[in-house]
């Protein structure tokens, strides 16, 4: 029997739930979604890779196995697709580059061998900027498209987890996250992002941007489903010398709806300059909603924040052109140009200009250590622009610019997370009057290894409001 | 004193000025980054040589302006003043 379109904007927690009760069929809940990705994908471009086969026939084992009795867990015959980004044994994996667009690893990235484990089904690989940091118009396959207005773009570098979770072609991704690039798709498709704490995920197997940087994380529709992949994929790895080995706790735990007498921290100084008035009356509610739920809404100020992205461009650009330099010498024409001129140009920083900003990283951790001595959670806006519209190929193809502002701005109020290696949510707190409705996010800092008490808030916040059911107009 | 044309003004004296104006902070120094004198692109190539040389023509006129912006970026960094304690943040481990 087909499965109805509703069910598929289902959380895979929900999904999950009728799959034990064997009230959905696994096989016929990968069916609709492979329907919908060949219905949707032409006009938004979010899969590079569709595993359809493969797809099938996991989901017929799964649908095998919990015939059986031998149920996994809450993500058993749940489809998800990755950022592309993942290596996955035997299937194409292209970092959204020409560079690699026939690579097949003869291996498995930790994360998508756990979400195998858990018994999830893969059913493709997902669109992203060039080896997630390119335009995502010039690059390997073509810009990926925001599914609330098709013209614009979905942020990146995780493009076509944002388009695919919010069209509904998938209940589940994995994005990676260096600069801002799993919260800046959740935040303008109106979905869930989190980059969890620096090593609470193994990244083996992900292809590197930037060592210190890096994260991959769960992209999902809910806060619960971002609990429910972070419960799998999370904890220590011997393949990974970054990942810790901190006791992973109970996620589910965290989803009570029970906020009251936390702290919610408030930077002022994010909200001093050039936020856009929707993105600021959004944010200012969804305060109001935590206090209306019992939480304490206080002050904090993180003194350096503005110099976490300068400094953190630096780190990020000078790794990425170390890990590159061999491609960049054999075959620089496959690269996405405006890659290329990032790389080059990062090949005359210094090392002490490298060194300086890994130093304003140890200030950008203390600073959020005395932060989170005053409050139990910081948040601040998703972003501070509603989605623009894509660029011309000819303008993305640099990030040299008339009227451009500098690198600073780059990455807005998420590149302290990775510069600290604190965790931080995105989840929707609104949309802007339209037409187009365009989403808008909250995000939430929280202390290192304190996934939980994100979970906890995101889900209270959630549960309150109705953001996260809104359709964009494609479905 | 008016400033002759071929007077340098030190950077120091400029974000004092600025911040006397209300402009500070990495503001200040993004302000004073835009009166930086630019980088040749004579001077990139013979850089360039220390790397590998492997740039041609038109790769080295996209790195050329690509630099110049990110070198007002990165002086934003060096301008910050951090005190002596302040370690870079990867912590070298042996292994063991």
């Amino acid at each position: 029997m087909p499965v109805p379109t509703d069910v598929l904007f289902l959380s895979a927690r929900e999904q999950g739930a009728l799959i034990r009760a064997r009230k959905l069929s696994p096989v016929e809940l990968v069916d609709a979604y492979l329907s919908r990705i060949d219905e949707l994908n032409p006009r938004t471009n979010a899969f590079i890779t569709i595993t359809a086969e493969l797809a099938r026939r996991q989901a017929a084992e799964a649908e095998r196995e919990i015939g059986r009795g031998r149920y996994r867990g809450p993500l058993h015959g749940i489809p998800y697709a990755p950022k592309d980004i993942l290596a996955t044994k035997g299937v194409r994996t292209t970092n959204g580059s020409k560079v690699t667009a026939t690579l097949v690893p003869d291996y498995e990235s930790t994360i998508t061998g756990r979400l195998a484990q858990a018994g999830a089904v893969l059913a493709g690989k997902l669109n992203l900027l060039e080896f997630a940091m390119g335009s995502g118009v010039v690059s390997g396959f073509g810009p990926a498209r925001n599914p609330w207005d098709l013209r614009r773009t979905p942020s990146g570098s995780s493009s076509g987890s944002g388009v695919a979770l919010a069209a509904a072609m998938v209940p589940l991704s994995i994005g990676t996250d260096t600069g801002g690039s799993i919260r800046g798709p959740a935040n303008f498709c109106g979905i869930v992002g989190l980059k969890q704490t620096y090593g609470r995920v193994s990244r083996f197997g992900v292809t590197t941007l930037a060592w210190t940087l890096d994260h991959a994380g769960p992209m999902t529709r809910t806060v619960a489903d971002a609990a429910l992949m972070l419960q799998a994929i999370a904890g220590p790895d011997p393949l990974d010398a970054s990942s810790a080995a901190d006791p992973v706790p109970d996620y589910s735990r965290a989803l009570t709806g029970d906020i009251r007498g936390l702290r919610v921290g408030v930077p002022v100084r994010f909200l001093a300059d050039g936020l856009e008035p929707e993105i600021e009356a959004a944010f200012r509610a969804a305060l109001v909603m935590l206090r209306t739920l019992g939480a304490t809404v206080v002050d904090v100020d993180v003194p350096h924040a503005e110099y976490a992205t300068s400094a953190g461009w630096i780190v990020a650009m000078a790794e990425a052109a170390t890990f590159h330099e061999q491609r960049l010498r054999t075959s620089p024409e496959l690269f996405d140009p405006v890659v290329r001129e990032r790389l080059d140009a990062a090949r005359f920083y210094s090392a002490t200009d490298y060194l300086k900003a890994q130093r304003v990283r140890t200030l950008l951790m203390r600073e959020m250590a005395t932060v989170f001595t005053q409050c139990d959670v910081m948040a601040v806006p998703g972003g501070d622009a509603l989605p623009p519209p894509l660029e011309p190929a000819g303008v993305a193809a640099t990030d040299v610019k008339p009227g451009s502002k500098a690198t600073r701005f780059r990455g807005g109020t998420t590149f302290l997370g990775n510069m600290t290696g604190l965790p931080a949510l995105v989840l929707p707190c609104g949309f802007s009057a339209g037409p187009p409705a365009l989403p808008i996010g909250l995000q939430l800092y929280g202390r290192a290894f304190d996934e939980f008490t994100l979970f906890r808030v995101g889900h209270a916040y959630e549960q309150a409001t109705e953001w996260h059911r809104r359709r964009p107009p494609i479905a | 004193m008016p400033i002759e044309p071929d007077h340098v003004i030190d950077r120091r004296a400029v974000l004092h000025i600025l911040a006397a104006l209300g402009f500070g902070g990495a503001a200040a120094v993004d302000l004073a980054a835009q009166a930086r004198p630019g980088v040749s692109a004579a001077t990139l190539r013979e850089a360039a040589t220390l790397l590998d040389g492997s740039f041609d023509a038109a790769r080295m006129a996209v790195a050329e302006r690509a630099v110049q912006r990110n070198l007002e970026q990165i002086q934003v960094v060096r301008e910050l003043v951090l005190d002596d304690a302040i370690e870079p943040a990867p912590v070298f481990a042996p292994l063991r």
